[in-house]
């Protein structure tokens, strides 16, 4: 690659960050609820497309390549992790990201993210996906149409049945959400 | 959609769980090794300054050393406790004999 094929390249690759990292990052969310993993798998998943570009390989779908990397690498450290862990979660799975402002509240936002989070651990992958699709970067249907392979109203199908499923699920669960 | 009671406290349950884990500021995008741009000059300034530091360092260590002996040989004669000493010792025996203004005793 020459310095100018390489700058053009380097572009194009930050475009395709730019355009698809969100669903990339959900992809590997939604296999592992973790949102640190998901970003190392997102990153490590641009890199080997890099790495790809440069051995000279051809991606006619850079974002299904990269959805089926995301996830073949999100499987891949769950099963290595599970080989080091067990069935035991991370520490941080039950982590808060969001700003608190007193104990009470982050101890309430901890206890109820975590009831979310262990019935989002009991739903099929195909649930966690489009939950992470449209809670977490808000895509519309549409857009998760395109990158699930599947039609709008399957989209809205599905992600009704996903809530309900979780609703219910939440109930079952000591408090309620 | 189906509709449920339960679903706007689900809803919003799983909107402040999902956008909670989101990273904020988002990760910048990842710099290939071999992408990093490096300037053709780069190298060669990098090289140059450390040459530069080098001779640099060496030519004022060697001027503080000899500036130091230049100041020592400036040092007074009365300073020099070998002052007109030759390499075969006479002077030097000769200056240091500290008897030679007294009078001998008989």
């Amino acid at each position: 690659m020459n310095a100018a094929s390489s700058a053009g390249r380097r572009g194009e690759f930050e475009a395709l960050y730019e355009r698809h990292a969100r669903a990339v990052w959900a992809v590997a969310f939604a296999r592992w609820l973790d949102a640190e993993t998901a970003r190392d798998v997102m990153q490590e998943t641009f890199l080997r497309l890099w790495r790809e570009w440069e051995s000279g390989v051809a991606i006619q779908n850079p974002r299904a390549w990269l959805l089926r990397v995301a996830r073949n690498l999100a499987e891949d450290t769950a099963k290595s992790s599970f080989r080091r862990n067990g069935t035991a979660p991370a520490e941080h799975f039950n982590g808060v990201c969001s700003p608190s402002p007193s104990p009470m509240e982050q101890l309430e936002l901890a206890e109820r993210n975590a009831r979310v989070r262990s019935v989002l651990e009991e739903l099929p992958a195909g649930d966690r996906d489009i939950l992470t699709l449209k809670y977490a970067m808000d895509f519309d249907a549409d857009a998760i149409g395109e990158m699930l392979g599947i039609q709008v109203s399957a989209v809205h199908m599905r992600l009704s049945r996903a809530r309900q499923r979780m609703a219910d699920r939440l109930t079952d669960h000591e408090g309620g959400p | 959609m189906a509709s449920s009671p339960l679903l706007p406290d689900a809803d919003r349950a799983f909107a402040e769980f999902f956008r909670g884990q989101v990273p904020n500021p988002w990760p910048a995008c990842p710099v290939p090794a071999s992408a990093k741009p490096v300037p053709a000059s780069e190298g060669a300034w990098g090289s140059r300054f450390a040459l530069a530091a080098s001779v640099a360092l060496l030519l004022g260590l060697g001027f503080a050393f000899t500036g130091g002996l230049a100041s020592n040989a400036k040092m007074p004669a009365g300073g020099n406790l070998a002052n007109g000493a030759t390499a075969d010792g006479k002077g030097l025996l000769k200056q240091a004999d500290p008897m030679k203004d007294f009078p001998m005793m008989p």
